[in-house]
C-alpha cells in the first residue's frame, strides 16, 4: 500500500513544486521552459533509480500500442509512390526497394521507442510521424532522387530522439567552444606581430606565455565549474550540517572542511613554536605536552563506531510526536516519514517504532 | 500563527526526491538557465510542498522495531542509529534492513499553534 504510493506521491510533489515555483520563475523573468527542464530533468533523474513505474514513465503496453499505430500509418501509404514512379520508368524494380525499405524502417522505428521513450515518451512519436511524412512526400515529389534527402533525414532524426530535451544541452558545449577558439585565435594575433617585426626570440616566448595563459585560464575555468557544479548541494549540506548542533555532533572523520583546514593552521603553529622552543623539543615533535593522551579519545577507537553511522544508506526522515523511553525500551511515534530501505523508498502517514538499546 | 508564518523543515531535501531534485537545480545553474537565488525558492517551495503533501496525501501506517545502536537528541531533532530493523506496513507486507539512520524533527514546528 505505501510502497505503490510512493510514485503517486512523488507526482505530486513535483507537479506541486512547479505549480508553486511558476510564480518565481515569472517574477524572476526567467524562461520558463527552464521551468520544465526542472521539471523533465528531476522526473528523469527518478526514473533512473528504477525504484518504481511512475506516472510519467511510459507504459509498456502502452508503447507498443502507439508504435503499432505509425507502423500501419507507414505502411498503407507505400503503395501510393509506385503509380508516379511507375510513369518514369521500370515500375517493378524501381518500386520493389524503396517499399521493403520503409517497411524495414518502420519496423526499426516501432523497437527503437522503447529505448527512447524513457527519456521523453511523448515527443518521440509525433516527431516520427512527421518525419516519415516529410520522406513520404519527398519520394512523392521528387522519386528516387530524393533518396539521399531521406537518408539525412532519418540519419539526423535518430541523432535527435529528443528535441525537447536535447536542444538547449548541445548550446552549452558550443558557446563553450566558441569560447576557447576565440582565446586562441587572440594570441596567434599577438604572435604574428612579433614576427612582423623581425623579432627573432619573441614568437617562441609569446607562444610560452599564451600557452601559459590558456592553461591558467583553463584551470580557473575548471576549478570554477566543479564548485559551481555542486553550489546548491554545498549550501544544502552546509545548512543540514547547521541543524545537527553546528556541525559539533559530526563524528572527527566527517569534518572533511575543518580537517584540511586544520593541518594547514597546526602545521604553521607548530613551526612557529619549534622555531621558538627548538632547544629542548627537538625530539617530541608529534607529541602534544598538553594532550590528556587517554585511551578514550584514541581516533582509532572512533573509526569503526562512527564510520558505523555515516555510511548508512538506509536513511528514515520524519517527523516526531512523541519519543518515550522505559529503561531500555524506547517507543516512538513518527509522522510524515519518508524512507529508503534497501534502495526502494517508502512514505508513511504514521510511524510506530519499538527498540530497545 | 496570523503573525509568523509556519516554517518548514529542510530534512526532507535528503530524500531521493530532495537529492534529485537538488541535481537537476545544480545543472541549471551550471548552465546559467536560473539563478541561485530563484533555487533557493524552489528549495523552500518543496520543503513546503513536501510537508504537506505527506501530511495530506498519505494515510499509510508503518511499524518497526529494531535494536537502538545509538539516539542523540540535539536542537529539538532526534537522530537514531537502529539496527537490524524489521519493518511491517499495514497491509502486512514485511522488509527487513541491517541499518537504519533515523532523522526525526519535532512534528510541532516552530510557529505552529499548539493544538495540531
Amino acid at each position: 500500500m505505501s510502497k505503490s504510493q510512493v510514485p503517486e506521491v512523488y507526482a505530486k510533489v513535483i507537479n506541486d513544486v512547479c505549480e508553486a515555483s511558476r510564480v518565481d520563475f515569472e517574477e524572476g523573468g526567467v524562461d520558463l521552459q527552464a521551468l520544465e527542464m526542472l521539471r523533465q530533468g528531476w522526473q528523469r533523474k527518478l526514473s533512473s533509480t528504477r525504484m518504481y513505474d511512475f506516472p510519467w514513465d511510459p507504459k509498456p503496453e502502452s508503447v507498443g500500442k502507439s508504435d503499432a499505430a505509425p507502423v500501419m500509418s507507414n505502411a498503407k501509404p507505400v503503395p501510393q509512390p509506385l503509380p508516379s514512379n511507375g510513369t518514369i520508368n521500370t515500375p517493378s524494380s524501381s518500386a520493389s526497394t524503396p517499399g521493403p525499405q520503409i517497411k524495414h524502417e518502420a519496423q526499426q522505428y516501432a523497437t527503437q521507442p522503447p529505448l527512447q521513450a524513457k527519456y521523453a515518451p511523448q515527443y518521440t512519436n509525433q516527431p516520427m510521424a512527421a518525419e516519415h511524412r516529410a520522406a513520404m512526400l519527398l519520394k512523392q515529389n521528387y522519386g528516387e532522387r530524393a533518396g539521399s534527402q531521406i537518408a539525412q533525414l532519418q540519419s539526423g532524426q535518430q541523432r535527435v530522439p529528443t528535441p525537447s530535451n536535447a536542444q538547449p544541452q548541445p548550446q552549452q558545449p558550443y558557446i563553450k567552444q566558441e569560447d576557447i577558439k576565440q582565446e586562441e585565435y587572440r594570441p596567434t594575433y599577438n604572435a604574428s606581430v612579433p614576427v612582423k617585426s623581425s623579432q627573432t626570440d619573441g614568437a617562441g616566448d609569446a607562444r610560452a606565455e599564451y600557452d601559459a595563459e590558456i592553461a591558467r585560464r583553463r584551470a580557473v575555468i575548471a576549478k570554477h565549474r566543479e564548485a559551481s557544479d555542486r553550489l546548491i548541494r554545498d549550501h544544502v549540506l552546509a545548512s543540514q550540517k547547521s541543524m545537527e548542533g553546528g556541525g559539533l555532533l559530526m563524528p572527527l572523520n566527517a569534518h572533511t572542511s575543518a580537517v584540511s583546514l586544520f593541518p594547514q593552521i597546526h602545521e604553521s603553529q607548530a613551526g612557529s613554536s619549534l622555531s621558538r622552543a627548538q632547544g629542548d623539543a627537538a625530539g617530541d615533535e608529534d607529541e602534544d605536552e598538553d594532550a590528556i593522551n587517554s585511551d578514550l579519545d584514541d581516533p582509532d577507537d572512533l573509526d569503526d563506531h562512527e564510520n558505523e553511522e555515516e555510511n548508512v544508506s538506509n536513511v528514515m526522515l520524519c517527523t516526531y510526536d512523541k519519543v518515550q523511553r522505559v529503561k531500555n525500551k524506547w517507543k516512538c511515534t513518527l509522522k510524515d516519514g519518508v524512507l529508503k530501505v534497501n534502495d526502494q523508498d517508502w512514505v508513511f502517514h504514521k510511524g510506530q517504532g519499538e527498540f530497545e538499546w | 500563527m496570523a503573525t509568523q508564518t509556519p516554517q518548514y523543515y529542510e530534512l526532507y531535501r535528503g530524500s531521493t526526491i530532495g537529492e534529485h531534485l537538488i541535481d537537476t537545480i545544480d545543472e541549471l545553474i551550471n548552465q546559467s538557465r536560473i539563478e541561485p537565488q530563484l533555487a533557493m525558492k524552489i528549495l523552500n517551495n518543496f520543503d513546503k510542498t513536501i510537508a504537506d503533501v505527506l501530511g495530506e496525501k498519505v494515510k499509510t501506517r508503518l511499524t518497526f522495531k529494531g535494536h537502538l545502536e545509538t539516539y542523540r537528541f540535539c536542537d529539538d531533532v532526534w537522530t537514531f542509529l537502529v539496527k537490524d530493523v524489521k519493518f511491517k506496513t499495514e497491509n502486512s507486507t514485511e522488509f527487513h534492513a541491517d541499518k537504519v539512520k533515523i532523522v526525526s524533527c519535532n512534528a510541532k514546528r516552530p510557529g505552529e499553534p499548539e493544538n495540531k
